[in-house]
């Protein structure tokens, strides 16, 4: 395939991935033969956040890593609908896109790189197998707070509209606890899903975590205060994780006032902590 | 049927995209679709829409094909990594990615044989598909939606954001979604954050209670005796200015076009140039306008562009729909059915 786009199966549907072959690097990483897979956010974010994470991937491989993006299904360019998708079905579909990655480039070691409700969702795929090497850039740890900020989102974009207060978080819970879905900017957010976004705790699920961790913090400035809940879940996860932190002038995951289509704090940890890996 | 393809623009760089076809290839049609996206955003666009409309349409039996601009999504090019975001978009309105357009009309029709092309597209999509279109000699029609008829530039952004407050006074039908807003934030922890380290600029929220106070003023004015009156509104005078009424959403009627000049909009005059030229073509439009982006469409283009016999207009293949209740990204279920429609009744009509 080589540095280009292609869909592959998960079960009985096709997910859409880019695959990108490592380059001769000057400076290649010292570790052992890799090939690092990313797992983008939820909804909207996947859109505005698609620039960094493509600059990560091109990034990885000029370091001669194998790197791979792809689309959940129901997101991007991959077959399904939205509201088909479960968290469940996030997962095996990661699970596809590592064995897809193992075997067009024939390597056998992955590491997960997920931002956002993107970590949260490599993280979760990383316990049900053998534990990978973990990046997490600014995981959501706590689903019940995430899955209301979904919400409010909602809430937002139906004040602009009608240009005044509707209905509360609790109606619309209320709304999908009656089997009905909830329109989130386009995005009809479904009962198991809100479910299954809510039963993310990475603190709980990630206690002692058997493999390399990196936990990374993006902040607007250096003198930003540090995030307590990244803090705890980095030292719930044990000694193999790496709290660290990056300045970034904007978000990495919503439209901001300047195009940025790079990350550059962010690629130096990633690619800080890759350079880590093999050490003992 | 959907597959990954690529093909090259004029500047030899290599743009991705998705080729949407029939399941069954005996249904094809012999028209087809190149769905183009909106801005700086990636070729599955808000939502998903764009791949929403490809798969309709391919079941339809029309080939579709969306693809990621130069510099952006999957596609190679510059990225323009650091400009400002508004200066980007009036690079698109002045037709920016025409090649890109154009590349991807003749990929398509060498590709899979249509004899006829619609072009269209949300935003940047729909300017970007009228700028393309002359260079394409077998465009039928277009879609175009919330066409963008003013020009982008970072300075102008500056100038609104500088002055919020004061251009707030002649929109004071957006008072409420102010205060709305910044209810909300009442229970956003980073919002008392940013408000306790000075970062946040409350003058918007300010203007917009005053706007609300002096409007609960003049509902009270009337009914004081007189000279009361007189000295309550010398005393508030400076505090609670009075409010000019908003102008009414503009209709076909150039007389309201001066009141829709918002302080800060420049018009596009390249977006009425086009679309000259594309209905000496002979290519039909079909204009499809969110609720919220019709007053600056009609007061930019449409009163003077769009003016006269609607009959006549309809004559030349230039239709206009409104679908009310509608946000520029046309999220909600029943526009989402109304882009659709309005979509699949432009290609329904191509040879």
């Amino acid at each position: 395939m080589g540095d280009r786009g292609e869909f592959f199966p998960c079960g009985s549907r096709r997910l859409y991935g880019f695959l990108h072959e490592p380059r001769a690097a000057e400076t290649p990483l010292a570790i052992a033969p890799a090939v690092v897979v990313f797992v983008h956010p939820f909804m909207e974010e996947r859109q505005d956040a698609h620039p960094f994470l493509r600059s990560l991937a091109t990034r990885v491989c000029a370091r001669g890593l194998w790197a791979m993006r792809f689309d959940l299904h129901g997101c991007g360019d991959s077959e399904g609908e939205w509201e088909e998708a479960t968290v469940e079905s996030w997962l095996d579909d990661i699970a596809a896109a590592c064995d897809f990655a193992r075997a067009q480039s024939g390597v056998g070691r992955v590491i997960l790189c997920g931002l956002r409700f993107g970590a949260s969702l490599a993280a979760l795929a990383s316990t049900r197998g053998e534990p990978a090497p973990l990046a997490l850039i600014q995981p959501v740890v706590k689903g019940t707070t995430y899955s209301m900020d979904v919400l409010r989102a909602y809430l937002a974009a139906e004040m602009v509209l009608t240009r005044k207060a509707g209905v509360t978080r609790d109606a619309l819970v209320e709304r999908l606890r009656l089997g009905q879905n909830v329109n989130v900017f386009g995005y009809q957010l479904t009962a198991a899903q809100f479910d299954g976004v809510r039963a993310v705790d990475l603190t709980r699920t990630l206690a002692d975590y058997p493999a390399r961790a990196l936990v990374l913090d993006v902040v607007k400035t250096p003198t930003a205060r540090a995030s307590n809940e990244l803090a705890a879940l980095a030292a719930a996860m044990g000694a193999g994780a790496t709290l660290t932190r990056a300045v970034e002038p904007q978000p990495l995951y919503v439209e901001g006032k300047v195009h940025l289509t790079r990350a550059e704090q962010v690629e130096l940890a990633l690619l800080g902590w890759l350079e880590t890996l093999d050490q003992p | 049927m959907e597959k990954a393809v690529r093909f090259t623009n004029e500047k030899g760089n290599t743009l991705h995209g998705i080729l949407h076809l029939p399941d069954d290839p005996a249904t094809t049609r012999s028209a087809g679709l190149v769905w183009l996206s909106a801005g700086q955003k990636v070729r599955q666009g808000a939502w998903r829409m764009n791949v929403a409309v490809a798969r309709r349409l391919a079941a339809a039996g029309i080939p579709t094909l969306r693809f990621d601009y130069r510099g952006i999504g999957d596609s190679e090019g510059e990225g323009r990594h650091g400009e400002m975001v508004m200066d980007l978009y009036g690079f698109i309105q002045s037709g920016g990615f025409r090649g890109d357009a154009v590349a991807a009309g003749q990929f398509l029709t060498a590709e899979t044989g249509v004899k006829s092309l619609v072009l269209g597209g949300l935003c940047g999509g729909a300017i970007t598909g009228l700028f393309a279109a002359t260079a394409l000699p077998n465009v039928f029609g277009h879609v175009v939606v919330d066409l963008p008829v003013t020009i982008s530039s970072s300075s102008r952004q500056r100038y609104l954001e500088e002055n919020a407050a004061e251009l707030l006074r002649s929109r004071p039908g957006e008072t409420d979604t102010v205060i709305a807003l910044y209810l909300k934030k009442l229970t956003d922890a980073g919002a008392w954050r940013r408000l306790l380290s000075g970062e946040s600029d409350y003058s918007l929220l300010l203007e917009a209670a005053r706007i609300k106070s002096r409007a609960q003023l003049d509902r009270v004015l009337p009914h004081l005796p007189a000279p009361l009156r007189a000295l309550v509104e010398r005393l508030l005078l400076s505090v609670l200015p009075p409010v000019e009424p908003e102008a009414p959403p503009a209709q076909v009627d150039p007389s309201l076009a001066a009141q829709m000049q918002v302080a800060g909009e420049v018009k596009n005059d390249l977006v009425e140039e086009v679309f000259q030229q594309v209905i000496a073509r002979g290519q039909r439009v079909r204009f499809v306008n969110s609720s919220s982006y019709h007053p600056t469409f009609m007061g930019y283009f449409g009163n003077t562009a769009l003016r006269g016999d609607p009959a006549r207009l309809r004559s030349r293949g230039v239709e206009l729909s409104v679908v009310p209740e509608t946000n520029h990204i046309f999220s909600l279920e029943h526009s989402q059915r109304a882009l659709f429609e309005a979509v699949e009744a432009m290609v329904a009509q191509a040879p």
